[in-house]
């Protein structure tokens, strides 16, 4: 499938247009690229290096000191954990309850479904940093502080109205009749949803865990707050020890970075195909 | 389809104005049936509820009390202060400075996210699949970088005395940037923080418009060449309306994300942000923890708050009669 | 929110209760070694970073007394750490032990955050720093806990002193900038770089010195309120002296701080500078930006002050406060005084830094490192004991005033008189 226009000039003057599109695409990757190979750059160089002035452009020699030191800080692997088990019990608890809402508001009309959509669209404008104070104290009456369970129903609640929005545009998008057909073939309701509906919301389902994902493991205001233990905390927490009284460990930090940065990189690799299709659904069915 | 295409959405059903339920309620429906719904959305709503709702209205109580670090170490009631603090924030210059400086910082920042990220997405639909690869992966790999990393390292690179931009910058002829302090000059500074916030919102956007423009269906841009319509036109008849509704959508998220921007700029400034550097979200946080005031924080919340509310008003309509036509 | 709140008051009653019976269970107590629970202690990184031993033994004398008890200490980093404590505080999960810089403990007190000790269990208590001590006493009562102070000093260049003929430090302020003006002539003429004396903008520490050197003052109290005096004549003077210095000398970015001093100073084109002792060390490490191979190339001295006497430094130090909510604060208070008795001080003298009281100042070798810095110990002076200091440095008024005065931007009468203004807004504040 081609979907640059098939017809036009001359066969000449399209390729230079061509090339020229290309010249100007590799120019903006490059841009954007360049403070990842800065930030990949000041973590393999030596220390001695980083400060060199004027600033070595191309690598001289490479070292793994500063990803030796970050990895041998004392809770490097226990942050990781917390990490992991935050990002992931995020998702998975947002995917699973707004699925179902999702599922009502595409296919339902109740009342109060009107002020609901409001609220979901509402809830995005609500500013995190306004409200430490107020969920610290409820947190602290549930006995959830110092607890990754209280950091992640936090983080639910922010993912949840997005997440909503998105997975409703992907079921709106799943003609009625399919659900209809198999329930005439005596599937319950239930049954219809998980074997029609939920296939066809993978991209959905993919898009969205992305989101949640990534706004889950890159938070840390509300993290730094609620995690008073050092092994509890996330690793863009652990990151803010390089910044210590003696000054900024820019090689550790950066190596830091690189580490914090390579899972999330990598998961979206592995599903990046999925991502703008699915955020393209949830805005056009929105 | 290329390697990097990204695969367009299900569309296999008709256009979304077919409403089932709303338009053709069934005989047979249970009380069962009506509680369904209700009970689809408890989890969601209970959740919000207890732990957004709740504090939301503990932030706007607190707003019309005077609370001190006395009563929050307490935990004794705090006096009622009524309408005190949005008095005083309202009739403080410096509170409309910001909240001008907020929107400011929100137009351009929007305007350069939308603007490049079209710019990008039209050409990646140009460009060689292989550069379309490159540029993909690209975005994707600053789209997976933490705020808290992309700050540091915007930091790093407009260091007064190692960074790169000051030494690339001065490698043009006649230019001298070393020791140029970014930050020195609020404007500046802005422009590098605004920078990084462009940077981190570019991939999200030029990738879901670019999974928009791939749904304009090519038989009808050929079409209209052929009819002799000019780019121009093609643009404004035939791909704008097909992917107007992916560009409202990150227009308005956008939208709401940069006004309440407080991270970059914290993260920017080293946790101690001067008085120029104060948008909404940042002077909230400063009223709140460093000076203790946090009622006032509150009120400043409230009303950041009630800003967007009603700048999204329209917004909202739109897509609350797009949901409820469904 | 009502509901909430007396369930909460009433918990914390509760606990108050108990801790108060636990504490003073004078009669017939739970044996120590039987005592079973855990106490959180919240240090800085400073602890992390410098002196882990002391922290470790002192865990393990506590372990002796009372072998059931785990101790939890937590790292906390400056810059955030009052954030968490504040929720903390308001909440029910309370640290046991907190550290508090001395010019933030004022703000807590007043406002019934801690408990108060009784100083006779401490060693030294009598001889306590009044740089510290004041910082913990509030109506005759004491609230936290000397721990350890610096003071900075001058720290210069041996190599490039000696390259220009100079084989000491100098002694007086007329020295000190003749020194200057010979490392700016041979070093500052080859590369424009080259700050001959390194003074950010930003680094209010120094400024401040200067202010107090003159006879100024940041804020002083009459008739129990706070108010600005920067703009006072004494202070403007130092002022002036200040960037008389930092446009002599200084050649670097004049809008940043101090916090990257070390590495700065570690790429080799400072010849002096004003810092912390520790700050020599860091210039030498590469971790922190600097450069190994200066190491042994740096000398410390006690800074000469403009009016004739050494510049009166800042005394930043730390404190020890048990939260009023704190359910174990018998606990804390041993653990308190394990950590700052004359054992542990010894151990903290030993890592370049000044102890918490008079005595044992003496003990600190006047060759060593940290000798200028107990010499001019005795000159320092801390921030005002008002009850909204804390606001005054949070909001920069003061790195804003200096840049503005370094910068050019605004004269120094000027800037000082904007600045009054906005502590005067804060400086009574609860």
């Amino acid at each position: 499938m081609t979907t640059a226009p098939a017809t036009g000039p001359a066969p000449g003057r399209r390729r230079r247009r061509r090339a020229t599109a290309n010249a100007v695409g590799l120019v903006f990757s490059a841009l954007m690229a360049f403070p990842l190979y800065w930030m990949l750059l000041t973590a393999f160089r030596p220390a001695t290096e980083i400060h060199a002035d004027p600033p070595h452009f191309w690598p001289d020699h490479l070292t793994l000191e500063h990803f030796r030191r970050a990895v041998d800080t004392p809770t490097f692997w226990a942050n990781v954990r917390s990490s992991v088990l935050i990002g992931v019990g995020t998702v998975l608890v947002s995917l699973l309850i707004g699925t179902l809402a999702a599922f009502a508001l595409a296919r339902f009309s109740f009342a109060g479904r009107k002020a609901l959509v409001l609220v979901i669209l509402g809830v995005q404008m609500v500013p995190l940093a306004g409200l430490i104070i107020p969920l610290y104290l409820l947190l602290s009456d549930a006995g959830l502080t110092d607890s990754l369970v209280g950091v992640i129903l936090t983080y639910l609640v922010f993912m949840l109205p997005f997440t909503v929005w998105l997975l409703r545009g992907f079921i709106a998008g799943v003609p009625v009749e399919l659900e209809e057909a198999a329930m005439t073939d005596g599937c319950t309701r239930l049954g219809a949803f998980r074997r029609v509906v939920l296939p066809l919301l993978a991209p959905g389902l993919v898009a969205t865990s992305i989101y949640a994902l990534v706004q889950a493991w890159n938070e840390y205001v509300l993290a730094y707050v609620l995690l008073s233990s050092n092994d509890k905390q996330t690793l863009s927490i652990w990151l803010l020890s390089f910044q210590t009284s003696f000054g900024t460990d820019y090689g550790g930090l950066m190596a830091g970075a690189t580490l914090t940065a390579l899972p999330v990189a990598v998961f979206f690799a592995f599903v990046q195909r999925r991502i703008g299709a699915g955020l393209t659904a949830g805005a056009v069915k929105g | 389809m290329g390697t990097v295409e990204l695969p367009g959405p299900p569309r296999a059903a008709p256009p979304p104005h077919r409403p089932r339920t709303a338009r053709a309620p069934r005989p047979r429906r249970t009380l069962r049936r009506r509680l369904l719904p209700y009970l689809l959305i408890a989890p969601t709503v209970l959740a919000l509820a207890a732990v957004l709702g709740y504090p939301l209205v503990d932030l706007v109580v607190l707003s019309f009390q005077d609370m001190t670090r006395r009563e929050l170490f307490s935990g004794a009631p705090p006096p009622y202060a009524g309408l005190a603090n949005y008095r005083s924030i309202l009739t403080d210059g410096f509170f409309w400075t910001v909240v001008g400086r907020t929107a400011l910082f929100t137009v351009a920042c929007v305007a350069a996210t939308m603007v490049l990220s079209l710019l990008v997405a039209l050409l990646m639909r140009r460009v060689a699949p292989w550069v379309r690869t490159v540029m993909t992966g690209v975005l994707v790999a600053v789209w997976a970088m933490p705020v808290m990393v992309a700050a540091s390292i915007f930091r790093w690179l407009s260091d007064a005395d190692y960074g790169v931009v000051n030494w690339l910058l001065g490698l043009l002829p006649g230019l001298d940037f070393s020791k140029h302090n970014w930050f020195e000059d609020p404007w500046q500074g802005f422009a590098v923080i605004t920078g990084v916030v462009v940077w981190g919102a570019v991939p999200f956007a030029a990738l879901t418009l670019q999974a928009a423009l791939s749904q304009v269906p090519a038989e009808l841009a050929e079409a209209a060449l052929v009819d002799g319509a000019r780019p121009g036109q093609l643009f404004r008849y035939v791909t704008w309306p097909v992917i107007k509704p992916s560009a409202v959508l990150v227009t308005s998220l956008s939208a709401i994300w940069d006004f309440g921007v407080f991270n970059q700029i914290w993260l920017m400034r080293g946790g101690q942000p001067e008085k120029e550097y104060y948008l909404l979200g940042v002077y909230s946080f400063i009223e709140s923890f460093a000076v203790n005031r946090y009622s006032v924080g509150a009120a400043i919340a409230v009303v950041t708050v009630l800003m967007l509310l009603v700048g999204a008003v329209v917004y909202v309509r739109q897509l609350v009669h797009l949901g409820a036509a469904e | 929110m009502a509901v909430r709140i007396s369930r909460l008051a009433a918990g914390l009653a509760a606990m108050a209760v108990l801790g108060t019976v636990a504490g003073c269970g004078g009669g017939k107590p739970v044996a120590a070694a039987d005592r079973t629970g855990e106490l959180t202690v919240w240090l800085t990184v400073d602890a992390q970073e410098s002196w882990p031993d002391l922290v470790a033994a002192v865990n393990a004398r506590f372990r002796k007394t009372y072998p059931k008890i785990k101790v939890n200490v937590q790292y906390q980093q400056w810059t955030t750490k009052n954030q968490k404590i504040d929720a903390a505080l308001a909440g029910r999960n309370v640290p046991d032990v907190v550290e508090m810089g001395n010019s933030e403990t004022t703000n807590y007190i007043v406002n019934g955050a801690f408990t108060t000790v009784d100083p006779a269990k401490f060693d030294h208590s009598a001889e306590w720093l009044p740089a510290l001590r004041d910082a913990c006493r509030d109506n005759g009562k004491t609230y936290c806990v000397p721990y350890y102070v610096g003071a900075r000093v001058g720290i210069y260049r041996t190599d490039l002193l000696a390259q220009v003929g100079v084989d000491r430090a100098p002694r007086t302020f007329p020295e000190l900038r003749a020194d200057l003006d010979k490392l700016k002539a041979k070093f500052g003429a080859a590369d424009k770089n080259f700050s001959a004396f390194y003074m950010p903008g930003r680094y209010w520490y120094a400024a401040m010195a200067f202010v107090k050197d003159t006879g100024g003052e940041i804020a002083v109290r009459e008739n129990g309120r706070w108010h600005g005096a920067l703009s006072s004549p004494r202070s403007v003077a130092g002022l002036t002296a200040w960037k008389d210095l930092l446009d002599a000398y200084y050649t670097g970015d004049r809008s940043k701080d101090n916090g990257d001093e070390p590495a700065v100073v570690g790429q080799g084109k400072v010849g002096m500078f004003y810092g912390n002792t520790w700050e020599a060390k860091a210039a030498t490490d590469s971790r922190s930006g600097g450069d190994p191979a200066l190491r042994g190339k740096f000398a410390t001295f006690a800074f000469p002050g403009p009016s004739g006497k050494l510049l009166p430094p800042f005394l930043g130090g730390s404190t020890l406060a048990i939260p009023a909510k704190s359910g174990n604060q018998d606990l804390a208070q041993d653990w308190i005084r394990l950590f700052t008795d004359r054992t542990s001080q010894r151990r903290l003298i030993a890592a370049d830094t000044l102890p918490n009281n008079t005595a044992q100042l003496r003990e600190v070798a006047a060759g060593g490192v940290n000798g200028p810095a107990a010499q001019a110990a005795e000159r320092g002076w801390v921030t005002p004991l008002a009850p909204g200091w804390g606001a005054v440095e949070k909001s920069n008024v003061l790195q804003e005033m200096l840049q503005d005065i370094a910068t050019g931007k605004r004269s120094v009468a000027d800037a000082a008189r904007a600045a009054d203004r906005r502590i005067d807004a804060v400086i009574n504040e609860h």
